[in-house]
Formats: structure tokens, sequence, C-alpha cells
């Protein structure tokens, strides 16, 4: 059973250090400050929504990760090609100007291992911040990678996730670099059913006075 | 009719219209199916977003479109009660991509096994399958005009193709 959707910020705690966790991995790699903005905690069918990131159109860098241990589901980072090309060149050490989104459309082996490393990073903080914060155990896979549009990656997600639950727990932050004019990453976490509720359990225990 | 006005057909859902001017379309396929059921004489048509192969008794009333086996004879049922002949109604299908290539990623196949649930179970039932986009490793997003029973797919590297 899900947690009420009017209970989920008692998540929030959680989340954030999770957030905390990931924008100092990014802000370490990428040697200059992250903003983490708009973050929201989403309780809903997995399936029927209207929520922006499965009607998506624009094209992403989408990096996946399953993870296991005392909690299991699934994680999706997806960065638009724009910020994806910025990211790319800086991982290395290209000049800006240098950098088309074509580079990222069709990635070059090493574009696409820098950011599929870029995600891994940014999302095995997440979940470690999120973790230790609940006293949990969870161990991320090594990533996956693929250039497509945000909806066709939230999808097959949600898809998979489907076979276990009809309602998911989203939660979705937006990751804004420095010097980059309307860019962002969306980062998804979606638990599987038990894991969903052990998260609950886990986050609110540990802000219980 | 521009696409904008396409009525979308969300996971999990499914339209169906009498009206040659409808049009469904679905964003964003990645595992799942779009199942395009046509009968050209009576001009009716409907749109499947099946997510998963099988319900193995988890089917809900609420949801009939999601998994292949429950989708396919509740679409035709549908499309009967609209004027359909069920012995002109062809399908087109769309999806069952495996988007992230890792082995260690238990997604399961889903797409593969979408693939396979789909066409059995219209071979089952005597349905043609006209034409099909299947597999692969891009997303899908779909238009379907049922004016002529055309679909038209669309993939982030390949552009759009009509089948």
């Amino acid at each position: 059973m899900a947690p009420p959707a009017d209970d989920t910020s008692r998540l929030q705690p959680a989340v954030n250090a999770g957030l905390a966790r990931a924008q100092a991995n990014i802000t370490g790699v990428l040697g200059m400050p992250v903003e983490l903005t708009g973050t929201e905690i989403r309780v809903q069918p997995v399936l029927g929504t209207s929520d922006p990131e499965t009607n998506d159109t624009s094209e992403v860098v989408a990096i996946y990760l399953y993870f296991r241990g005392d909690a299991r589901g699934h994680c999706l980072l997806c960065l638009d090609l724009h910020t994806s090309a910025w990211l790319a060149a800086g991982l290395l050490g290209l000049p800006q100007d240098s950098v088309r989104d074509d580079w990222v459309r069709h990635p070059d082996p090493m574009a696409a291992s820098a950011l599929t490393e870029f995600g891994n990073i940014t999302v095995s903080g997440f979940l470690n911040g999120l973790a230790d914060h609940c006293g949990l155990a969870i161990t991320p896979t090594p990533p996956a990678m693929t250039v497509d549009i945000m909806a066709a990656a939230v999808n097959f997600v949600l898809a998979t996730l489907s076979m276990s639950t009809d309602t998911a727990l989203t939660i979705c932050a937006h990751f804004v670099f420095p010097g980059q004019a309307c860019v962002r990453g969306t980062l998804l976490l979606l638990p599987e059913t038990d894991s969903l509720q052990t998260l609950y359990h886990a986050a609110s225990r540990r802000e219980r006075p | 009719m521009t696409l904008s006005l396409a009525i979308p057909v969300g996971m999990g859902q499914a339209a169906f219209s009498a009206d040659s001017a409808a049009v469904f379309a679905v964003n964003g396929l990645g595992s799942c199916i779009a199942l395009a059921l046509f009968d050209p004489g009576a001009k009716v048509g409907g749109l499947c977003h099946i997510v998963l192969p099988e319900s193995d008794g988890k089917a809900s009333p609420a949801d009939p479109a999601k998994y292949a086996d429950t989708a396919v004879p509740w679409a035709l049922a549908e499309m009967a009660r609209l004027g359909a002949n069920p012995r002109r109604i062809v399908a087109k299908l769309a999806g069952g991509a495996h988007l992230f290539q890792a082995a260690f990623i238990p997604l399961l196949k889903i797409g593969e096994r979408n693939i396979a649930a789909v066409t059995a179970i219209l071979a089952a039932r005597g349905i043609t399958v006209a034409a099909r986009d299947v597999g692969g490793e891009s997303g899908r997003s779909v238009a379907f005009w049922l004016r002529d029973g055309r679909l038209e797919v669309r993939t982030l590297q390949g552009g759009a193709k009509i089948i």
C-alpha cells in the first residue's frame, strides 16, 4: 500500500539528503557549484498519468540505474541535449564552443562514456545519500545510457515498474548548471512495490522525534 | 487535422472511433506496443497502448488495454460495437523497443515479449497484421489516421515513416 499523497512530505528530508549528496558529487566532478530546484514528490498511478515527463517529446540523454538491497527500484536521470553537450565538453576538457548538440545526439563514444559516468556519479550519490539518511543498504547497478525523447525513456521504466505495482512514488528534481540558461536535468526515483513502503517507513522512523 | 489535435492515448489506455476524421496518437513508446486496428470498410478504428504481455489474472476492468491478452479481445469487441466487421479488421503494430542495452539490468525483455504476445493473440483471432515497425533500441511516437488507416511512426534517429 502506498503512503497517502498528502503525507509524502515525510520523505522530503531523505530526498534532500540524497540530492545534497548528488549535488556534492556533481560539484566535485565539475569543480563548480550546481543548483537544485523544483523538487517534487508525487504518489500517483503508474499508468494513465498526465505528468509532464510521460509526454515530453524533447530529446534527452537518459541514464538508467536499477537499485537493490533493502529497497529495490529504478532511477532515471534525463539531461537535455544542450546540457549534455556542455557537460560532456567540460568533463572531457574540451572548449565549450567546439561542441554541438549533434555530438551527443549521435553520441561520440568518449561523450557517451563521460555522460554515463556523470549519470553514475549523480544517481549513485543520490541513492547513497537517501539510503544513509534512512539507515538502509542500497546497491545500484552500473549505469546504462540512451539518447531518445524523454517520454520514451520514462515510459520504458514505467512499463517495467508496472509489472510489480500500480502505484508509483515519483521523486523529480531539476539540476541547474551555472551559466546555462533554461537547461535542466531531471531525476526520477521509482521504487518497486514493497520498497515504496520500506523507504516511506524508514524515512518516517528517521524523522520521528 | 493537425497532430496537435490528435487524441492522446496514454499507457494502458485505448481509444476507438467510427469518425473517419479522428486521429489517435502516442508519444514515447518504449517497450510498449501501439496496436492499431482498422476496418477499412466501416472506417472504424482503435488504438491500444499495451504495456505488458500477460495479465496473469491481474487485469482490472478499469484497464483492459494494459495487457496484450486482455486488450486484443476487448478491442475487437469495442470495434464490433461501433460497427466494424471482425473479418475486415486489419492490425498494425509499433513499439516493443529495448532502450537501455545492458545485460545486468533486470528489464526482462518486456518489448520482445510484448511483440510476441500481441502477434500470437492476433493470429489466434485470425487478424491480419498489415504492417509492423517493432523492436530495436529506439523509442517511437505514432499517429493513427482513421481516414485511411495509416500509421505514422516517428523515431528520434530515423525520422517519420508511414506503415
